[in-house]
C-alpha cells in the first residue's frame, strides 16, 4: 500500500513539475500568433555592432510608427556562421522573413529561395543606383531578377595620413597613385620612421585582400575581372601574377613588415591608422576602415584618397572597385508576409531609414533620395569615382567557398615565406577550381 | 654487518635526492604551465583596461589610464544577464536530466547482466564520438520537424542525447566496481526498479557527482554548433554564442574583445573559484580524496 | 529444486527487465536524434549536394577525389601530429600527480590555475591565443623589448609548423593538464598503501615505487584518460581551430572534423564533405571499439 501510494507521489510530482517547466520549456521564443499585428522575423550579422545595431534599431522605430500594423522582430546572427544558418533556416523553411545578406558567391549559392523584387520596386527602381541594382541581380542586369535590395555601396581604395605625408616632407596634395611614385612614398615614410602601409592581416588578410582588390581593378578592368565566375579568368593568369608580384614587393622591401607593426588583427589595424600611425591604409568606402572611421581619428581633412596603386602597364588606371552593393536586405521566398516584408525592405534600403544608417555608420547608401553631404570632400571624392569608373570587386566574383583558404595561403606565401610564387599561385587556382 | 647498514644509509640519502629533484622538476614544470596559462588571462585584463587608442600605443604593458569604458560597452550590447540566465537554466536543466540518464543507463551497463548489453553499449558509445558539426546540419532538421525550434526543450534534449553517452560511460565504470551484494540484496526484498534507483542507485553514486557534474556542465556551457542552430533569437541565446554575436563581420578591436571574454568567463570563473573545494573527483574505483 | 530453479529464472528476466527500463531514456534520445544525423553521412557522400534542394547521385566520386586532394592529406598528418603529442599530454599529469601524492605545498594554488582553461572552454582560449600570438602582438613586443632582433617573425601562427604544433600544445597539453592532474591524483589516492609499503620493505626507491605500483594500480584510469584525449583529437576540435587559426597556413591546421565543417558550409559541398564524414566515422568506430574493450578487461578483472 505505502509502495504505491510512494509511487503515485512520485509521479504526481514529476507530472506537476515537468507542467509547470513546460511552459518555459516551450513557451520561449514563440512568437504572438493572433489575427492582428503582423510580425516580420528579420535576422541581421550587423544587428550586435556598437554603431550599425543602434542605426538599425532607429531604422525599426520608424519603420513601425509609419506601420502601426507591422511589428519587427529583428535578430542577431553571428556572421561566422551566417550562410549555415540561412543554409538551415532555408532547407527547414523555418521561421524567417527579412535578412541581411553580402551580395557575393556566399548568398547568390542560397538565393534560389530569395524572393525576386522586379515587380515590388517597379516605382522606385530608378532611384537605386544601376551599379547597385546589377551587383544584386542574380544575372547582374540592372532591371531584371533583382533579389537582394542593396543597402551600401562599397569600395576598395587606398587611404593616406596627410600629416604623415608632411611629417615625411612629402606633398600631401599630390597622390601618388603611381606604382613607382607610390613606391618612393613609401621609401620616404619608412626614412622618416612612419610605418608605409599599415595591413591587418591575423585571422583574414584583410590586409593582402584589400590590395589585391584594389590593384586587380585596374589590370582587369569589368570584363577580366567578371571572367572569375565562370574559370575563364584564372589565377594563373599573368594580371593575378602581377598583382601578387606588386604586393610581395611591398613585403620584400619592408613597407609593411616594419617594426611597429603591420601584421595585427585587423581591427586593431585599423585603430592603428586612426591614431595616427602609418602613411596608407588599403581601405573600405563603406562602414568600416573608412573616410569616417579615420576622418574621426586624424580629422577629415587629413584623410587622403585614392582607387589603387596603378602600374605602369595597367589597361585600367582610372579602375575604382565598385562592389556595386556590399550589403542588402533579401526577402525569403516562402515568407507568409511578403507584401510586409517588401514593404520593409524597400525602406530600409532608402529614404530616411537610409539616411539614418548613412549617418551612423558613414555607409555610402547607393539610393538618390537620400541626400549626401556635399561638404565632405572625400566622400563627394569616392562617390564620384564609384560613378564614373567602376570596376567590379574580384572577391565578390570568385566562388565563396574559396575565400577562408585563399586567406589561408595568403599567409602561407606572403608572411610565413614558406611557398613559391608559383607554388602559391598554383594552389589559389587549385582552390578555385575545386569550388567552381 | 656494516656493509648492509652503509648501503641502507646510502639508499637512504639516494632517495632523498631524486625526491628532491622530482620535487623541483615538478615545481618548475608546473610553474612553466601555470604561466602559460596565467599570462594570457592577465594579458586580457590589462588590455580590457585600455582604449583603443592605448592599446595601439603600447600593447603589453600595463594601462596608463586604466578604464572601464570597454566593460560598460559590452554590457550595454549584450544582453549579458539574459545570456546568463539562459545558459543557467539551460545548463541546470539538462544536468538534472543528464544526471538521471547517466546514473539509470551506467547502472544498467555496469551493474545489471542482460543479453545484448555489450552490443547496445558499444552502438551507444559510437554514436556520440562523431563531433557535433559534423552532424549539426541534420540535428536542426530533426529538431525542426518536431517543432522544437527555439525552444529550451529542444536544446536540452539534444545536449542530453549528446552528451549523456559519455557520461554513462563514466556511470558504467563507476558502478561496475561497486559490490553486486548492494544490490542482490535489494532485488531480494522485492524492491522494483524505481526504488532501485532512489534507494541504491542515486545514493552510491553521491560521490560521482562531482566528476559527472564538472565535465556535463563544462562541455554543455561551451557547446556552439547545436545552440546556435537551435536557438535563433536573441532573448534564448547562451553566453557562449555571445561573443560570436558581438564580433560582427571584421571582428572587435583587442581591448573590447578582452573585456567581452572577460565578462562572459567571468561567472563560471567564479562558481569555480567557489566551489573548487567541493569538486570532489571520483577515481573510477569510488572513494575519494580532493 | 524446482521452485529454486524458477525463482532463478524468473531473476535474470527479471534483471533484463530492469535494465531495459533504465536505458530507456538514454536509447530513446540517442536513437531519436543521432542515428539519422551520423548516418545520413553515408547516403550524401555518394551525392553531390549543395546543401540546398536535390542531391544528385554520382557514385563513388566524392572518394577518388578526396583520396587525391591534397587538403586530405595534410589533414591526416596534421592529426597524426597532434596523436604524437598524446604521450606527452597524459604523461605529464601523470608524473606531476604522481609527486603530489605526498603533498605539495602550494599545490592548491597551481591546482587553480591549471583547471583554467578547462573553465574558460576551447572557443575563448582560442580567441585569447590568437591574439596573443598574433605577429604585432604581446608576445612578439616582449621578445622586441628583450632584445631579440627579429622579434616580428616570431610569428607562432603563421608558420605551417609552430602553427600545427602550438594547436597540439595548447589544445593536447595545456588543456589536458588540469582536469589530468586532478583526475589522477584521485585515481591514485585509491592505491592501497599497504603496496607501497610492501615495496619499501623490498628497498625500492621512489622511482621503483612509480614504474611497479602506482602505474599497475591504476591503469586502467591511464586508459581512460588517453581515450578521453584521442576523442577530444579526432572529433572535438572545431572550437580551437576556428578561433585559432582558422585552418590556416595553408592547410596547416586543418584536421578531418574542421574540413567536413568547412567543405559543408563554407564551399556548400556537403556531399564531398560527407565522405571525409565517413572517414571520420571509421576512426571513431576504432576508439569506440577501444572503450569497449578496456571496460571489458576490467570487468574481467
Amino acid at each position: 500500500m505505502k509502495k504505491t501510494v510512494n509511487r503515485i507521489g512520485c509521479m504526481l510530482l514529476l507530472t506537476v513539475l515537468l507542467v509547470s517547466f513546460s511552459g518555459s520549456l516551450f513557451a520561449q521564443g514563440q512568437k504572438v500568433k493572433s489575427d492582428g499585428p503582423i510580425t516580420l522575423t528579420v535576422w541581421n550579422f550587423k544587428y550586435a555592432e556598437e554603431v550599425a545595431g543602434e542605426a538599425f534599431k532607429e531604422m525599426d522605430r520608424l519603420f513601425m510608427a509609419q506601420n502601426p500594423g507591422i511589428i519587427i522582430d529583428h535578430q542577431a546572427q553571428p556572421e561566422s556562421n551566417y550562410y549555415q544558418m540561412l543554409l538551415s533556416a532555408f532547407s527547414a523553411k523555418s521561421d524567417l522573413d527579412v535578412f541581411l545578406t553580402h551580395t557575393d558567391q556566399r548568398a547568390w549559392v542560397l538565393a534560389e529561395l530569395f524572393h525576386v523584387f522586379d515587380t515590388d520596386i517597379v516605382d522606385v527602381i530608378d532611384t537605386y543606383a544601376p551599379s547597385a541594382l546589377e551587383a544584386c541581380s542574380e544575372t547582374k542586369s540592372p532591371d531584371s531578377d533583382i533579389k537582394i535590395l542593396p543597402l551600401t555601396a562599397q569600395g576598395n581604395g587606398i587611404y593616406y595620413n596627410k600629416n604623415n605625408f608632411r611629417k615625411a616632407g612629402l606633398d600631401p596634395e599630390a597622390i601618388p597613385s603611381n606604382w613607382n611614385d607610390f613606391l618612393a612614398a613609401c621609401e620616404k615614410l619608412k626614412k622618416a620612421g612612419i610605418t608605409p602601409i599599415i595591413f591587418g592581416n591575423q585571422g583574414s588578410s584583410f590586409g593582402i585582400d584589400f590590395t589585391y582588390r584594389a590593384i586587380l581593378g585596374t589590370l582587369l578592368g569589368t570584363d577580366g575581372i567578371n571572367g572569375f565566375a565562370d574559370g575563364s579568368t584564372a589565377f594563373t593568369d599573368k594580371e593575378f601574377v602581377q598583382a601578387t608580384r606588386m604586393v610581395k614587393e611591398l613585403y620584400d622591401k619592408g613597407y609593411v613588415n616594419v617594426e611597429n607593426g603591420s601584421i595585427p588583427y585587423f581591427m586593431d589595424a585599423i585603430t592603428d591608422f586612426q591614431n595616427g600611425n602609418g602613411g596608407f591604409f588599403p581601405g573600405l568606402a563603406s562602414d568600416i576602415a573608412h573616410w569616417k572611421d579615420f576622418g574621426s581619428g586624424f580629422g577629415i581633412e587629413n584623410v587622403g584618397y585614392f582607387s589603387a596603386p596603378v602600374a605602369a602597364n595597367a589597361a585600367f588606371p582610372n579602375a575604382q572597385v565598385n562592389q556595386g552593393a556590399g550589403i542588402g536586405f533579401a526577402v525569403t521566398e516562402y515568407s507568409p508576409h511578403l507584401d510586409a516584408a517588401t514593404k520593409y525592405a524597400k525602406f530600409m534600403t532608402s529614404g530616411e531609414a537610409g539616411k539614418i544608417f548613412m549617418d551612423a555608420t558613414g555607409a555610402v547608401v547607393p539610393n538618390s533620395t537620400i541626400p549626401v553631404d556635399a561638404s565632405n570632400v572625400v566622400l563627394s571624392d569616392i562617390l564620384r569615382r564609384l560613378n564614373t569608373h567602376g570596376v567590379p570587386d574580384f572577391m565578390n566574383v570568385v566562388p565563396g567557398g574559396m575565400i577562408q583558404d585563399f586567406y589561408n595561403f595568403m599567409t602561407l606565401y606572403f608572411i610565413s615565406g614558406e611557398i613559391s610564387e608559383s607554388q602559391y599561385i598554383d594552389q589559389v587556382q587549385k582552390l578555385y577550381k575545386a569550388n567552381l | 654487518m656494516n656493509t648492509r647498514h652503509t648501503t641502507i644509509q646510502h639508499r637512504y640519502r639516494r632517495n632523498r635526492l631524486t625526491s628532491t629533484m622530482f620535487h623541483i622538476l615538478t615545481y618548475v614544470l608546473l610553474t612553466l604551465f601555470a604561466l602559460c596559462i596565467v599570462y594570457p588571462i592577465y594579458f586580457a585584463v590589462i588590455s580590457s583596461l585600455k582604449t583603443t587608442a592605448a592599446y595601439s600605443a603600447d600593447k603589453v604593458g600595463l594601462p596608463t589610464n586604466p578604464t572601464l569604458g570597454n566593460f560598460t560597452n559590452v554590457l550595454m550590447r549584450m544582453n549579458m544577464l539574459t545570456f546568463l540566465f539562459n545558459t543557467l537554466f539551460l545548463v541546470g536543466v539538462s544536468m538534472v536530466l543528464y544526471f538521471l540518464v547517466c546514473t539509470a543507463a551506467g547502472f544498467a551497463f555496469g551493474k545489471l547482466r542482460f543479453k545484448g548489453r555489450l552490443g547496445i553499449f558499444t552502438f551507444v558509445l559510437f554514436i556520440q564520438i562523431f563531433p557535433q558539426m559534423v552532424i549539426a546540419g541534420q540535428v536542426y532538421q530533426l529538431i525542426n520537424k518536431l517543432h522544437l525550434l527555439n525552444t529550451y526543450a529542444g536544446l536540452i534534449l539534444i545536449w542530453v542525447a549528446y552528451f549523456a553517452p559519455f557520461g554513462t560511460y563514466i556511470m558504467t565504470t563507476y558502478y561496475s566496481t561497486v559490490p553486486k551484494s548492494l544490490v542482490e540484496a535489494a532485488r531480494i526484498d522485492g524492491a522494483g526498479v524505481f526504488q532501485q534507483l532512489t534507494r541504491i542507485m542515486i545514493p552510491i553514486a553521491k560521490p560521482m557527482i562531482g566528476t559527472l557534474g564538472i565535465i556535463g556542465a563544462l562541455a554543455m556551457w561551451h557547446e556552439l554548433p547545436f545552440s546556435m542552430l537551435v536557438l535563433q533569437r536573441q532573448n534564448l541565446r547562451t553566453l557562449t554564442l555571445g561573443i560570436a554575436l558581438m564580433q560582427g563581420e571584421f571582428g572587435l578591436p583587442t581591448p573590447v574583445l578582452t573585456a567581452a571574454i572577460l565578462v562572459t568567463s567571468g561567472v563560471p570563473l567564479i562558481l569555480y573559484i567557489i566551489f573548487q573545494n567541493y569538486i570532489t573527483m571520483g577515481s573510477t574505483a569510488g572513494s575519494v580524496k580532493g | 529444486m524446482n521452485l529454486l530453479k524458477r525463482s532463478k529464472k524468473f531473476r535474470l528476466t527479471q534483471e533484463a527487465r530492469d535494465a531495459w527500463i533504465l536505458l530507456t531514456p538514454l536509447l530513446l534520445l540517442t536513437v531519436g536524434f543521432l542515428v539519422y544525423p551520423v548516418f545520413s553521412n553515408f547516403y550524401y557522400s555518394l551525392t553531390r549536394w549543395k546543401g540546398l534542394g536535390d542531391p544528385v547521385f554520382i557514385g563513388l566520386e566524392n572518394y577518388t577525389r578526396m583520396f587525391q586532394d591534397e587538403r586530405f592529406y595534410s589533414s591526416l598528418k596534421n592529426m597524426g601530429i597532434l596523436v604524437l603529442y598524446i604521450p606527452l599530454g597524459v604523461g605529464l599529469p601523470l608524473l606531476i600527480a604522481n609527486t603530489l601524492r605526498n603533498g605539495l605545498k602550494g599545490w592548491k594554488m597551481y591546482r587553480a590555475m591549471l583547471y583554467l582553461p578547462n573553465i574558460l572552454g576551447p572557443v575563448i582560449l582560442g580567441t585569447i591565443f590568437s591574439v596573443m600570438l598574433s605577429q604585432v602582438g604581446p608576445i612578439t613586443e616582449i621578445l622586441r623589448r628583450i632584445g631579440f632582433e627579429k622579434a616580428n617573425e616570431f610569428y607562432l601562427l603563421g608558420k605551417s609548423v609552430s602553427a600545427i604544433h602550438t594547436l597540439s600544445f595548447i589544445f593536447v597539453v595545456l588543456m589536458r593538464v588540469g582536469f589530468g592532474c586532478i583526475y589522477f591524483l584521485a585515481a591514485m589516492s585509491t592505491i592501497d598503501q599497504n603496496l607501497y609499503d610492501a615495496a619499501r620493505i623490498d628497498g625500492t626507491n621512489k622511482f621503483q615505487d612509480f614504474i611497479h605500483v602506482t602505474i599497475p594500480g591504476i591503469k586502467f584510469s591511464i586508459q581512460f584518460f588517453s581515450v578521453l584525449a584521442f576523442i577530444e583529437v579526432f572529433a572535438r576540435m572545431y572550437g580551437i581551430i576556428f578561433t585559432l587559426t582558422g585552418g590556416g597556413p595553408g592547410y596547416a591546421t586543418n584536421t578531418l572534423e574542421f574540413a567536413v565543417y568547412k567543405l559543408s558550409f563554407s564551399s556548400y559541398q556537403k556531399g564531398y564533405a560527407s565522405a571525409w564524414a565517413v572517414v571520420l566515422f571509421f576512426f571513431c568506430a576504432i576508439i569506440a571499439l577501444i572503450q569497449i574493450r578496456l571496460i571489458m578487461k576490467e570487468e574481467m578483472s
